[in-house]
């Protein structure tokens, strides 16, 4: 074969797709337990046989209808590209709603190829499906799957294969028996109609699909359909009103009741089911973690527990190497005699190791972070966090489900800004997305700890982050309570929320994560931080005068001075703060390499020696709060669309930074 | 000033919380079409509504109610759904003839007859469904219809409560095989009949 088949992974939330995508092509995407992980859709290869397959995987949608970002980019995709065959992952456990989508697919004219996955999940529960009837009544190839231990992917290989050798016959919907005579009727009418104008769109679905979706008032369809054949209309609202006067129930509901009479029909002749336990451990679990008293005290826990691991579980770790990179530097620093080139002697030292190293010193913690929050998402807690707070959300204008980006935001904002895509309603998810950054991200965490360390005893070090933590969860309610009494006004959207059952994480799956995440956060060391630390070195370097004063990062430090003097910030930091725009971890190589410069000290001797524990805390607030980096930047931009919320975002932030830590500041001054 | 009758405030507010459901808004001419009268006439029915503080009404806006309008608008359509399960399914009328006779009657239906009838018909709203109850939806309003169709909550799909969320709200409920959480101001839209037996 010469061409490369393409395929499309499609399928309703949580069922499996990006496993499945990861088994097919070994690919790394990041799986969880709870609808709405993937948001982008990305491909990857695999080849069978002497075939070279490209698969695309898609996010869920619950139906070929735009109701979220989700399923407008996935509706959207089909109608404009065209694949050979298109995949349907199915949870095997829930085959009845499944097949809403897959009956839409069907219906759209191209060739299906059913997974049935979680197959091993379907069986333990006594759900058995005759996979041959199955075929048989749809005509489409279907092979039975357990995507997480990559079980079926060949059988899936082979099906795609065979697929598109043979041409596909559509057996549903089967006009002789499926839909009563009005619908059969305007299906018919509208698509003889829709049949003279085509193609509507560039991927050509059948015009019975469209036709399907006119009648049940899909607005992306109607409009595209109605922009082209204005003429259409009429007998669109004819044929809905016809239909509606016949029925005695909205179009809506006629064209519901079509796709389950199909369905049921379906799952009746192909599920067995022994008699449906009541009692499983997701039952069992829930009735703990969800209790109506005790849920909201674990939940607490939980998140408590995940801030003791980050940092204590990694702290022997950090030390180990901290101390491996104290001795590179000394045997550098030996090996390189002082009078030998200087400047680059002190760019290599200060420069690079310092500013690297420092940033490096803190990967354990951020594997930690992202452990346990691959836990909370791999287990399927995520949902049970966002149905147990819902109500304490609705009280600042946020919904449940505005909580599971929050919590991402806690390991980084850029994957929490686009996981705002599962909330459906626009303002619900722009006023989520604007305070994400006040949760305080992975890469401040360096920060903190520096800074935690040098000016807090033992004792006080777990109480003093906590409250850094919650300043920054406060600060983004009270900013959400704020944006939807004044920005966003309006009732609460609709909230409707899955709960999957509990599943374990593979050791894989976690493990594929954690590589990616370390892999990450050293790329952003070697890159970013690498080239800010060097112009960083530079800036307090030249020009030199013998004063640091006159260099670079000293004018620009004089100049912020006077403003930033009420936060109690002198030039030094003034000047290492304009760095953090870049990345928030290069604020601590600018201070490691503001040490190294002022006469090679230890950089928590440095803070010490110059600085008050008030300053520090000072600090942390203003770096938490403060101008989100650029990738968030670029991201806010993206997702919204706007220059004017990615501005708007940072203006704000930066501004209720200083509002907040002048308080702080002056507070702090009169009281100690 | 109070030239109300009270199954007029009732109507009024039903069409106007009717509007607001199934087009986001309602409008003075849209209400006036609705019940079948001029638009001047509405336009006094609303300003007397609004001195009750049961609805929001300034010139050329569109009109919301109140929560203390919402309250009653609920109640009223409770009654409705009640009556016209009541007529479909004991006295088994056509659902257009139970539609307009419910409109008739709903204003007559005091509190206890609307308890001792949803009791004798066994409907209730999904929200007040109790633990270990099994019933059947009955009906739902369109637009969350259209959004809870792919999760297999459509009519006649059985429904339990599972759980309560901590502060009363959410609550989640079982439909076949999946778990969905739903909050009260939603479920009530929903009406369910309870199932023999448990």
């Amino acid at each position: 074969m010469n061409r490369a088949l393409s395929i499309a992974l499609v399928g309703q939330p949580n069922c499996g797709k990006t496993t499945i995508f990861n088994a097919l092509t070994g690919g790394r995407q990041h799986v969880g337990n709870y609808s709405g992980v993937t948001v982008e859709r990305h491909t990857g290869t695999c080849s069978w046989k002497d075939a070279e397959i490209e698969i695309t995987d898609l996010p869920g949608a619950h139906s070929l209808t735009a109701s979220s970002v989700d399923e407008t980019i996935v509706q959207k995709t089909l109608l404009e590209e065209r694949f050979d065959v298109l995949v349907n992952v199915i949870d095997s456990t829930k085959l009845t709603r499944s097949l809403y989508l897959t009956v839409q697919l069907l219906n759209l004219g191209f060739p299906v190829i059913l997974a049935l996955n979680m197959s091993d999940e379907a069986e333990t529960k006594g759900i058995f499906v005759d996979v041959k009837q199955l075929e048989k009544l749809t005509g489409c190839a279907v092979v039975q799957t357990v995507g997480r231990l990559g079980k079926g992917m060949d059988e899936l290989r082979a099906a795609v294969l065979e697929t598109v050798q043979r041409p596909f016959v559509r057996k549903i919907p089967d006009w002789n028996y499926h839909g009563d005579e009005h619908m059969r009727r305007a299906v018919t009418k509208l698509s003889e109609e829709l049949s003279r104008e085509k193609p509507f769109f560039p991927s050509a679905p059948s015009s019975e699909w469209i036709a399907v979706k006119l009648l049940e008032r899909d607005t992306t369809v109607t409009e595209e359909v109605l922009k082209r054949f204005p003429a259409l209309q009429t007998t669109v609202q004819q044929q809905i009103g016809m239909l509606e006067a016949a029925q005695g129930e909205s179009s809506e509901e006629v064209v519901s009741d079509f796709r389950y009479g199909i369905i049921n029909a379906l799952v009746q002749a192909c599920q067995r089911q022994a008699a449906p336990s009541r009692e499983d451990i997701t039952r069992r679990v829930d009735r703990v973690i969800t209790h109506r008293i005790w849920g909201l005290p674990i939940f607490f826990l939980i998140m408590y527990a995940m801030f003791a691991l980050t940092f204590i579980a990694s702290e022997p770790l950090m030390h180990l190497l901290e101390s491996a990179f104290a001795s590179l530097g000394a045997l550098l620093g030996s090996w390189w005699p002082e009078a030998r080139f200087p400047e680059l002697r002190s760019l290599a030292l200060d420069g690079v190791l310092g500013g690297v190293c420092g940033v490096l010193v803190f990967l354990p913690n951020i594997l930690m972070l992202f452990l346990c929050l691959a836990l909370i998402e791999g287990t399927g807690y995520m949902a049970r966090a966002a149905f147990i707070m819902d109500r304490a959300m609705r009280a600042v204008g946020l919904q449940g489900k505005s909580f599971i980006p929050l919590v991402i935001g806690f390991g980084c904002s850029v994957p929490a800004i686009m996981a705002t895509r599962m909330i459906e309603s626009r303002r619900d998810r722009l006023a989520t997305l604007f305070i994400v950054p006040l949760m305080s991200c992975g890469a401040k965490l360096p920060i903190y700890s520096l800074i935690i360390a040098a000016f807090f005893t033992p004792v006080w070090r777990a109480p003093v982050l906590l409250s850094v933590y919650i300043i920054g969860v406060l600060a983004a309610f009270a900013v959400a309570a704020l944006m939807r009494k004044t920005v966003f006004k309006g009732e609460s959207s609709l909230f409707i929320l899955e709960l999957p059952p509990y599943r374990m994480p593979t050791l894989k799956s976690v493990g594929i994560h954690l590589w990616e995440r370390a892999q990450l956060y050293i790329y952003k060391a070697g890159t970013i931080i690498l080239v800010a630390s060097i112009i960083f070195w530079a800036a307090t370097t030249y020009p030199k005068t013998g004063h640091p004063e006159d260099t670079v990062s000293g004018r620009v430090g004089y100049v912020l001075e006077p403003v930033m003097r009420h936060i109690g910030f002198d030039w030094h930091i003034s000047s290492a703060l304009v760095g953090a725009f870049a990345a928030k971890e290069v604020f601590v190589s600018q201070l490691a390499i503001l040490a190294a410069v002022d006469g090679e000290k230890p950089l928590r001797q440095f803070l010490q020696e110059r600085y008050s524990p008030l300053q520090g805390y000072v600090l942390m607030i203003f770096c938490l709060m403060a101008t989100p980096c650029v990738a968030t930047f670029a991201t806010v931009r993206k997702e919204t669309q706007s220059w004017g919320w990615a501005f708007a975002q940072q203006g704000a932030m930066t501004l209720l930074a200083y509002c907040v830590c002048f308080v702080i500041y002056q507070l702090g001054c009169l009281l100690f | 000033m109070n030239s109300l009758t009270t199954s007029s405030t009732e109507d009024c507010l039903e069409i106007i919380a009717k509007l607001a459901e199934k087009e986001g808004h309602a409008h003075v001419s849209d209400i006036a079409r609705q019940l079948g009268v001029k638009k001047p006439s509405v336009t006094a029915t609303l300003k007397s509504l609004a001195e009750k503080g049961l609805v929001q009404y300034e010139s050329y806006h569109p009109v919301e109610l109140t929560r203390k309008g919402t309250q009653i608008a609920t109640k009223v359509m409770k009654k409705h759904e009640t009556l016209k399960c009541f007529l479909t399914q004991c006295l088994k009328l056509p659902a257009e003839h139970a539609d307009t006779l419910a409109c008739k009657l709903e204003h007559e239906l005091d509190d206890l007859a609307l308890e001792r009838l949803t009791a004798f018909v066994n409907i209730k709203s999904l929200d007040a469904l109790l633990p270990e109850e099994e019933a059947v939806v009955v009906s739902l309003t369109p637009a969350l219809g259209r959004r809870l169709a792919p999760y297999g909550l459509v009519k006649g799909a059985v429904v339990s409560l599972s759980k309560i969320a901590p502060m009363g709200d959410p609550r989640s409920f079982l439909v076949n095989d999946t778990e969905l959480s739903l909050r009260a101001s939603e479920a009530k839209q929903i009406q369910v009949e309870l199932q023999a037996g448990e």
